[in-house]
Order: C-alpha cells, then structure tokens, then sequence
C-alpha cells in the first residue's frame, strides 16, 4: 500500500510538474524569454521522466488519468489565476470531457 | 491567430511521434527510443510556447492532451491495424466534442486582459 501511494505521488507530481512546465511556456512569450522557454522544456522533460517512474508500480492508464486530471485543470485554473485567461461555463465542460476522453481512452 | 493554431497543430504532431516512440521503448526498453521521445517532447513545448501567445494556455493544453490521446488511438488503428472498441469510438467522440466546447468557450476579451497584463 505505501508502495502504491509512492508512485501514486509520482504520478501527481509529474501533472505539477506538466502545469508548471505549462506556465512557464506561456510567461516565455514565444520562446522571445529564451529563459522561461529552456525552464518549460526541462519542467516538461522531468515531468516525463516522473511518470516513467510511476509506471514501473501502476497501471499507465491510472497514471496518464492522474496526469490528465492535474495537468487540465491545473493549467487552466492557474491560467486564470496568472493571467486572467478566463474560460466560459461551456469550455469548462469542455475540459471535463476532454479529461473523460482521457480516461476512456487509456482504460480501454 | 490562425499562425498560433498551426504551431498548436505542430505541437500536438511532434507529441504522438514522442508518445508513440515511448510505446515502442517501453516495449523493447530502447535508450534510443526514450531519446527519442525526450527530444519530440521538448520540441513539442517550443511549438506550444509559440502557440500560447494567442491562444489562453488552458485551452491549448486541453486541446493538446485530447488530440494526443485521440490520435494515439487512431494511430494503433491505421498503423497497427488494431480494432476500434466501442469503448475507445466512445472517448474519441467525448475528446471531439471537448475540444470543440474548449474552443466555444474562450473568453476573448478576458485573454486580451491577460496579455496586457503580461
């Protein structure tokens, strides 16, 4: 069980990762702050490398679901936070149903 | 705007060549294809970077995971001649209709606050 919510963390971390990794590419303008740009890249790349670690004790299907659920959500709530990206009632039933396409797909 | 849509495109091309090459590391355990998919992951974050200069960032990355897995199913269909569940024609329909709902709901004049704010 504690072997299980290790790379439970695992997982979690690497949509934390993939959120920051996210916001980061959006503060780099376009690559024009080359600096936000390089983070983004190794926030994502370590955000990879987590997941592959969490694959070695789950099921991929349950780790690309908790993957999908933080990265989704996670960036557009910070989007919002961050940068005033403001998303209508209907694109947030759009998020909800690209993660369901998430967790259908990997599942199936 | 459209030039920011062609980057996002970009993006999510270069993501299922690095998802499928870790598909296929993960079944042989290749170093060339964890390679592989490293450098298609960090070349699909330079495309993504240029696409969230126009497009809000939770869209793009909405839009991004759903046409991955999406078209990382379509891609064992065509290309490994693996047959469509109703499950999976299921979660494809539920990852169109998402990102057309995504799209339909940005808040234009929100995102301009936002760039102005940056």
């Amino acid at each position: 069980m504690s072997a299980n919510s290790f790379y439970f963390a695992f997982a979690v971390m690497a949509g934390v990762l993939d959120v920051a990794a996210n916001l980061a590419s959006t503060k780099s303008n376009g690559f024009a702050r080359r600096g936000w740009g390089v983070l983004s890249i190794l926030l994502v790349l370590a955000a990879f490398a987590l997941l592959a670690e969490a694959v070695k004790g789950m099921e991929l299907a349950i780790a690309y679901a908790v993957l999908g659920a933080t990265g989704i959500f996670g960036t557009a709530i910070c989007g919002r936070l961050f940068f005033g990206q403001k998303l209508k009632p209907v694109g947030w039933l759009g998020l909800s149903l690209v993660f369901g396409a998430v967790l259908v797909l990997h599942t199936a | 705007m459209r030039v920011a849509w062609l980057f996002l495109a970009l993006a999510i091309a270069t993501e299922v060549a690095g998802l499928t090459a870790m598909k296929a590391a993960s079944a042989s355990g290749s170093y060339a294809g964890h390679a592989i998919m490293y450098a298609s992951i960090a070349l699909s974050y330079v495309f993504l970077a240029r696409a969230v200069k126009t497009i809000s960032v939770g869209v793009a990355y909405a839009i991004w995971e759903g046409s991955g897995v999406a078209l990382i199913t379509l891609v064992s269909v065509f290309v490994f001649g693996h047959a469509l569940s109703g499950r999976e024609m299921l979660g494809l329909s539920m990852a169109i209709v998402g990102i057309l709902l995504v799209n339909a709901g940005e808040a234009p004049e929100e995102e301009a606050a936002g760039e102005a704010a940056r």
